[in-house]
């Protein structure tokens, strides 16, 4: 059902686009009135974009399902940047008014595909690495599996006889359980951080005795844990941190857009008519 | 699979990630269990609200504790006697939750984009923000704000946008009445062509005569149409093919502008001669310019002067191939074109061919062969009439020169010379006849004298020579024009890596009734896709009526 949604998306965006580029090629080519209809089209699909955002402050009205409207706002916004192509001539502009709009475009339409490539991607990744956790209980997770750590390295001086495995901990660990950790790594799918850790607690292993080496196995799946957790906390940050670039400039491009349709009418050549004296001698 | 997290809470503790607030201690995992308030105020106060119990009677009762599992439970202290919770938890500053910080830094960059947009259109130097793109060359500069001062009402921008200086209120105004109207659809995509608008207005006020094209073009073409401004510096780019295609490869369009030029009287449409530049007399076909066609090399017509075959009507006797066959030298070469033509200051045109600068190193007005000194006056009969009848003088004159000082030498040289001219071609009017109306080319040439050189053979040889009144031949002045194809546009110098002859046959010509201009499709040997090189319409004609314009 999902690729055939994608499917469907994908041939939309495809037509609309080879219906676009014929109406470009047929008369926009040769028309430069042809900025009016793809600068309406363009700021109607704005709009509608950003009512996505809207419908989800608004779930008790039935304006579809949010699966319909996340699908169209995908397969629209990719649609858009063709029609702000084409509205552009694939021309970038020259004025510092333009260009600024075309910047914020940019910024929206790339912190899109972003938000899209990673909501594609991510919720993947977390499923198949398993243990979700909810986004707001993760601080008290971190915060129990630090105490838990503290509790096992202060354990091990009583057990053991030995403060080995107490200072590993507090030179090493404790700085590792304390805050999350490797956010880029795990954003990138790199396990080199975890790798350096457990290298570092096999070092370890030879000053250990026997009660100690049982303490640090115990330390060994904590920090699993903790890698997991913070697997986790990385994951569900940066799929809500994209919104934070890609929200935020939707409305300072309306914004901008509006101001644009104002300039553009209130300068164009069409701005009234005049009779004009001596024509077609 | 690595080892998971263990939840260890309580799995009914309710998180509320859509309110405003969050506890301060929530990233440290130790969110209390009241959160803040609405406004992000900290409630914090004791770690639970002990509730009273009764112990049995109804003045025996007890505080029992109320902290929740997931903060660990029921305290061992248990609460105060007075019912107060022994454990107080300390304030925290309240954090805006996620979604929170998204709304705030939603209103941030929106307020940001609206201020930044009202100082930047308040600012004196606006326009230079809002300018699409640089403006050309000549609608900018103290010169241009000069002129608009003068001629319009206003400065730089408002010159040609009138609403440019009424701010926010007057661009949404002049937007709300602009035609089409923003939400007219079908207008956007069916503009008023045919209508001027306000910059129109504007541009005919410093171009007056730019606002005619031909007589009977079917409707009025907006300027902004086909000029396009902030286009970058340097000239205006070029009108399109397609603004001329809207009309000449419209059948529609043409066949309405052929039915409203049989009313218009045909001086309308006549290309005016300027004072200095002579147009090669090529009349209106008779069906005008209606022919529909796309492009130059799709469908251009040939050029008028070729298909209707027309001769130059130049009396002058002229043969090309003769002047550059091998027989003919100069500095010991044959002559080649630019010894004749060459460009004039602009580069656009051949200067005109002039006698004595062209014609008088080899055809000499020499009027005796024996003395090089005697020769004819060019270009006025009656100069040359004068001339005849003050042979005795020029003669006295070639005696001084000889030395010869006394006065019977003088008058024994000029008799001698009067009798030889007499047994030769005779004096007086039979002199008169032989001098303009001999055109007979085989006489002999003097070689002794003068090399190759052709000596004097008669006005007739060149010149159509008619009896004028009172016995003063008429010797017809040639008329050589100086361009060719007057409604179209051609610049020699710009074709100067073209030999001559790869457009013009010379070397073929004999008559100087042969039109020596190349073909259509000559030009469109380059001036094609196929050939590189651009076909636009403005290459070679102009909207406007230029050569009106310079009357």
């Amino acid at each position: 059902m999902r690729a055939l949604n994608q499917f469907s998306g994908w041939l939309f965006v495809l037509m609309a686009t080879a219906l676009l580029a014929w109406v470009y090629l047929a008369w926009g080519r040769d028309h430069h009135q042809w900025a009016f209809p793809s600068g309406w089209l363009l700021l109607g699909m704005m709009v509608f974009l950003t009512a996505y955002n809207a419908r989800k402050k608004l779930p008790g009205l039935r304006l579809g399902s949010s699966r319909l409207w996340l699908n169209l706002h995908i397969y629209l916004g990719f649609f858009g940047v063709v029609v702000f192509l084409f509205h552009l001539r694939f021309r970038w502009p020259t004025g510092w008014f333009e260009i600024i709009l075309a910047v914020l475009f940019a910024i929206v339409a790339v912190s899109g595909v972003v938000g899209w490539i990673l909501s594609r991607d991510y919720p993947k990744r977390l499923t198949t690495q398993g243990g979700e956790v909810l986004y707001e209980r993760i601080p008290i997770v971190r915060r129990d599996l630090a105490a838990q750590a503290e509790a096992v390295a202060l354990e091990s001086v009583g057990t053991a006889k030995s403060s080995t495995l107490a200072d590993f901990y507090a030179a090493e660990l404790h700085g590792y359980f304390s805050k999350h950790q490797h956010f880029v790594q795990h954003c990138m799918a790199r396990e080199g951080a975890l790798v350096g850790i457990r290298q570092r607690m096999q070092e370890q292993d030879r000053f250990l005795n026997d009660a100690e080496r049982e303490e640090m196995k115990k330390l060994v799946r904590l920090v699993n844990e903790k890698h997991a957790l913070d697997f986790q906390y990385s994951l569900q940050t940066a799929l809500r941190m994209w919104l934070f670039v890609h929200i935020p400039f939707t409305y300072s491009l309306l914004i901008w857009s509006a101001a644009h349709v104002v300039l553009v009418y209130g300068y164009s050549a069409g701005a009234g008519t005049v009779p004009m004296g001596g024509a077609g001698g | 699979m690595s080892d998971q997290p263990s939840l260890n809470c309580d799995p009914e503790s309710y998180d509320r990630p859509n309110q405003r607030w969050l506890c301060g201690r929530a990233a440290d995992g130790r969110a209390c269990a009241l959160g803040p308030d609405a406004l992000g105020g900290c409630r914090a106060s004791f770690e639970c609200r002990p509730v009273k119990k009764s112990k049995g009677g109804q003045e025996d009762h007890e505080w029992i504790c109320t902290r929740p599992k997931n903060h660990g439970g029921s305290c061992e202290a248990g609460p105060l006697p007075d019912g107060t919770c022994c454990r107080v938890v300390p304030a925290c500053q309240p954090v805006p939750s996620l979604r929170s910080q998204r709304g705030r830094m939603c209103l941030m960059v929106s307020g940001l984009t609206l201020a930044t947009l009202m100082i930047l259109f308040f600012l004196p130097g606006y326009g230079d923000f809002i300018n699409p793109g640089e403006l050309s060359t000549y609608h900018r500069g103290e010169n241009f704000l000069r002129l608009s001062r003068e001629k319009l009402d206003g400065d730089q921008c408002s010159a040609c946008h009138a609403a440019s200086d009424d701010g926010l209120k007057g661009w949404l105004t002049a937007g709300l009445r602009a035609n089409p109207r923003p939400w007219n659809v079908k207008g956007m995509f069916h503009p008023h062509h045919d209508q001027a608008n306000t910059i129109d207005r504007s541009c005919v006020k410093c171009h007056p005569r730019y606002d005619f094209h031909q007589p009977n073009v079917t409707r009025e073409h907006s300027c902004t149409l086909c000029h396009l401004e902030h286009k970058g510096s340097g000239r205006m780019p070029a009108p399109q093919d397609r603004n001329c295609a809207s009309c000449h490869n419209d059948a529609a369009t043409m066949v309405a502008s052929l039915e409203r030029a049989k009313d218009i009287p045909t001086e309308d449409f006549k290309y005016w001669h300027t004072a200095d530049v002579v147009l090669f007399p090529n009349a209106r076909p008779a069906n005008g310019f209606t022919n529909t066609f796309a492009t130059f090399s799709r469908g251009h017509p040939e050029f008028q002067v070729l298909r209707d075959q027309l001769k130059d009507g130049n009396t002058l006797r002229f043969n090309h191939q003769r002047h550059l066959s091998d027989d003919i030298k100069k500095d010991g070469r044959n002559l080649i074109c630019t010894d004749c033509h060459s460009y004039d200051a602009s580069g656009a045109h051949m200067q005109r061919v002039n006698y004595e600068r062209h014609c008088q190193s080899c055809h000499s007005l020499q009027f005796d062969s024996q003395f090089d000194t005697l020769r004819l006056p060019h270009g006025d009969a009656a100069h040359v009439q004068r001339f005849i009848a003050s042979l005795p003088v020029q003669y006295e004159e070639v005696a001084r020169r000889q030395g010869k000082v006394t006065s019977e030498e003088v008058s024994g040289f000029v008799a001698e010379q009067m009798r030889r001219l007499e047994r030769g071609p005779g004096l007086g009017d039979r002199l008169l006849e032989t001098i303009f109306h001999a055109r007979d080319p085989s006489r002999e040439q003097v070689e002794e004298n003068h090399g190759f050189r052709a000596t004097y053979y008669g006005c007739a040889y060149c010149h159509e020579v008619k009896q004028g009144g009172q016995k003063l031949p008429h010797v017809e002045p040639p008329l050589i024009p100086d361009c060719w194809m007057g409604r179209g546009e051609f610049n020699h110098a710009k074709h100067s890596n073209v030999s001559c002859q790869e457009c013009h046959a010379a070397p073929l010509s004999r008559e100087t009734s042969d039109v020596l201009l190349p073909n259509k499709a000559s030009c469109a040997t380059c001036h094609s896709p196929k050939g590189g090189v651009s076909e636009n319409c403005s290459l070679c004609h102009s909207y406007h009526n230029a050569h009106k314009r310079l009357r």
